[in-house]
């Protein structure tokens, strides 16, 4: 059988549509509730998955995937605030809707231009394939740390904090990975004397550690529920006609989700504000945005959701995940012994397949299941922070311990949770320090091989045409910023 | 980046959780201990003699580098201006529910290991709902009653995980 065939009917079995559904329908959960949000559900939804094949894990997380990029404008329309960033640009027109009287017909707006956006991000991944497979062919060892470099600068350069701290995030995050047992002699490492360190820093425990008990700890500041949410008024139908009328902001959104979802380090977040900014700047009534304009809501939606399949482009070819959310998927996909890169094209070809399903599936669901289940979700934004707290707390302490059944995991996780609201007061990109955790002992391990190459010359690699393009490319990623830097300030000089 | 959507996301952050300042005790604090960490594994990486010390190396000299910049950086801020760094530092009722809940998770984590996840649950739930100000006692039953049921299901029955054993 064909691997697509066989990807297929595990797909599209009663168990794939099952495990599809449910993933999806906790996605929406998830992205509704303010707080929670994509990165803090999937590292949740992570420790079930464990004990499923790793096509059926796919189809869950990648359900959870594109149920939280299609909810998280669901409080971004009801009540202002966003589920999570990359939700952030629907509040400006979205909102406006809402407190119109048409709050549902904005949802409708969103779930259409969702749906649009996750099939073109999937198509994307398809048509992007074949090449993929050539030049994951062609990259070795040189290429692949070279790579790893250029999407850690990539992600720092995005990030708004600093290349002091990010690059201190993301050099920290690889510095822990190295605790426990060695790669290259299996002794351990930095153990300090602590058996419970010799398998090192468990990646479960530190993802739900980072996200959830951090964000429970900052979530928990405000006692009340996020105020009430305005009623689900409005038409469903009348929201599906006003986006498929938006078709033009619909597809230039995708296209920008897509293309900034092959940077590593940009994401959903940029794409969205790329696409509001655009759509208003070539609308002939600009002056409309702002105050609930469709293409408000149809172009930045349609962005988000392309992303996912952009975004898993680097992730599955090289290992280098383009965003948080795609950083967990690829942590799912090594706890379930799948590395990617060329072996992914060939030895785990039905998974790759399966993702690829799933997220076209995951657009009929957006469309289907998400506008149908609009108004429930909607109640999900007016949940108590003292009953939320509590219960994601609980539900990640044990889902730690079920990872692994070693209860010294769970303190881990406290420390990583220490670790994440420092990251988060003090604004370091968690991003950043998840891109080191992950992906530092697939560098270290890229780098031992090419130390032995060059024999300790490492500086020999910048001859090969793929690792010289690459380190052009960290440059100018690195040096842009301040090269705007200094023609802002020339200007200012100018102008005083 | 539209200046409105920034603004937009601005506003919703309330004052006392805006970014502690880099300079602030708190900034300068956690970067001297970043830098200390890349200092203590440079030393345990000398005691490494074969290559697999060779990485770990290269990470703590570079951790080291950008954090011990990060410190001084905030070091320098701060004597410049001190004033931004210490405004919004007053502890409020903010805090004090951002420290108990640190604290309840804690103190659940410790007391699961002892008397079973779910025992523990059903004492630490209730009362944190109580303590941050939930007082309607129907509904913690009925929460804490139906998160038991939930997560017997969900933990005990589908992935064999022993929520109501004593000892872990």
């Amino acid at each position: 059988m064909s691997p697509i065939w066989e990807s297929f009917s595990v797909l599209f079995s009663f168990n794939g549509l099952f495990l599809a559904t449910v993933g999806f329908l906790i996605g929406c959960i998830g992205g509704a509730m303010v707080g929670i949000g994509g990165a803090l559900t999937t590292a949740l939804v992570i420790p079930f998955t464990l004990s499923m094949t790793p096509a059926d894990a796919m189809i869950v997380l990648i359900g959870v995937y594109s149920g939280v990029s299609y909810a998280g404008s669901i409080p971004s329309i009801l009540i202002n605030t966003p589920g999570g960033p990359s939700s952030a640009a629907v509040t400006l027109d979205g909102y406006a809707l809402a407190r119109r009287g048409e709050g549902t017909t904005a949802i409708a707006i969103s779930a259409t231009a969702s749906a649009i956006g996750a099939l073109v991000g999937g198509l994307s991944l398809v048509i992007a394939l074949p090449f993929l497979q050539y030049l994951a062919m062609a990259f070795g060892s040189p290429e692949f740390l070279m790579f790893g470099l250029f999407g850690l600068a990539s992600i720092v350069a995005a990030s708004d904090t600093g290349y002091l701290k990010g690059f201190t995030a993301g050099i920290l995050g690889a510095l822990l990975a190295t605790i426990g047992a060695s790669l290259l002699d299996a002794n351990p490492r930095f153990t300090f004397g602590i058996g419970d360190l010799v398998d090192g820093i468990d990646l479960v425990a530190a993802m739900i550690g980072l996200f959830a008990f951090s964000e429970m700890v900052r979530l928990s500041r405000n006692p009340n529920s996020i105020s009430s949410a305005l009623v689900g008024r409005g038409n469903m139908w009348r929201g599906v006609v006003w986006a498929l009328k938006e078709w033009k902001a619909i597809l230039r959104g995708c296209g920008m989700g897509v293309l900034v979802g092959f940077v590593p380090g940009e994401g959903g977040t940029v794409a969205t504000f790329m696409s509001y900014i655009t759509e208003k700047q070539l609308s002939k009534q600009p002056e409309r945005f702002g105050k609930g304009h469709p293409a408000g809501i149809a172009g930045p939606e349609a962005a988000n959701n392309s992303v996912i399949g952009g975004s898993l482009v680097p992730t599955l070819s090289f290992g280098i995940p383009g965003s948080v959310s795609t950083a967990l998927l690829l942590t799912a996909l090594m706890l379930h012994g799948i590395r990617p890169g060329p072996t992914l094209f060939t030895n785990d070809v039905v998974v790759l397949y399966t993702i690829i399903g799933s997220i076209l599936f995951g657009a009929v669901l957006t469309m289907i299941v998400g506008l149908s289940m609009s108004r429930p979700l909607a109640l999900l934004t007016i949940i108590p922070i003292p009953i939320l707290v509590p219960l994601v707390c609980v539900t990640s302490v044990v889902g730690i311990y079920a990872a692994g059944f070693n209860y010294s995991h769970i303190f881990m996780a406290l420390a990583a949770g220490v670790l994440g609201y420092a990251f988060t007061r003090l604004k370091y990109p968690i991003v950043a320090f998840l891109l080191g955790f992950i992906v530092g002992p697939l560098a270290e391990e890229n780098f031992m091989r090419t130390w032995q190459l060059t024999q300790g010359n490492i500086w020999e690699i910048l001859t090969r045409p793929i690792c010289a393009a690459l380190f052009l490319m960290t440059m100018i990623v690195l040096l842009r910023p301040l090269w705007r830097l200094l023609i802002a300030k020339r200007r200012m000089r100018a102008s005083a | 980046m539209t200046g409105h959507g920034d603004q937009v996301v601005d506003d919703l952050q309330d004052e006392d959780e805006s970014p502690a300042a880099d300079s602030s005790a708190g900034g300068i604090g956690f970067a001297a201990i970043v830098t200390l960490v890349g200092l203590v594994f440079f030393l345990q990486s000398l005691q490494i003699h074969s290559q697999a010390g060779l990485w770990p190396r290269m990470l703590s000299i570079a951790l080291v580098v950008f954090a011990g910049m990060q410190t001084i950086t905030a070091i320098l801020a701060r004597r410049k201006s001190p004033l931004q760094a210490t405004r919004g530092q007053q502890p409020n009722g903010s805090t004090y529910r951002r420290v108990f809940t640190a604290v309840w998770l804690s103190a659940y984590c410790i007391a699961a290991q002892m008397i079973g996840f779910g025992p523990a649950m059903l004492v630490f739930v209730p009362i944190y709902m109580w303590v941050m100000g939930y007082r309607k006692p129907l509904w913690i039953l009925i929460v804490t009653g139906g998160f038991a049921a939930g997560l017997s299901l969900m933990f005990d029955t589908v992935a064999n995980v022993p929520i109501w054993s004593q000892r872990l």
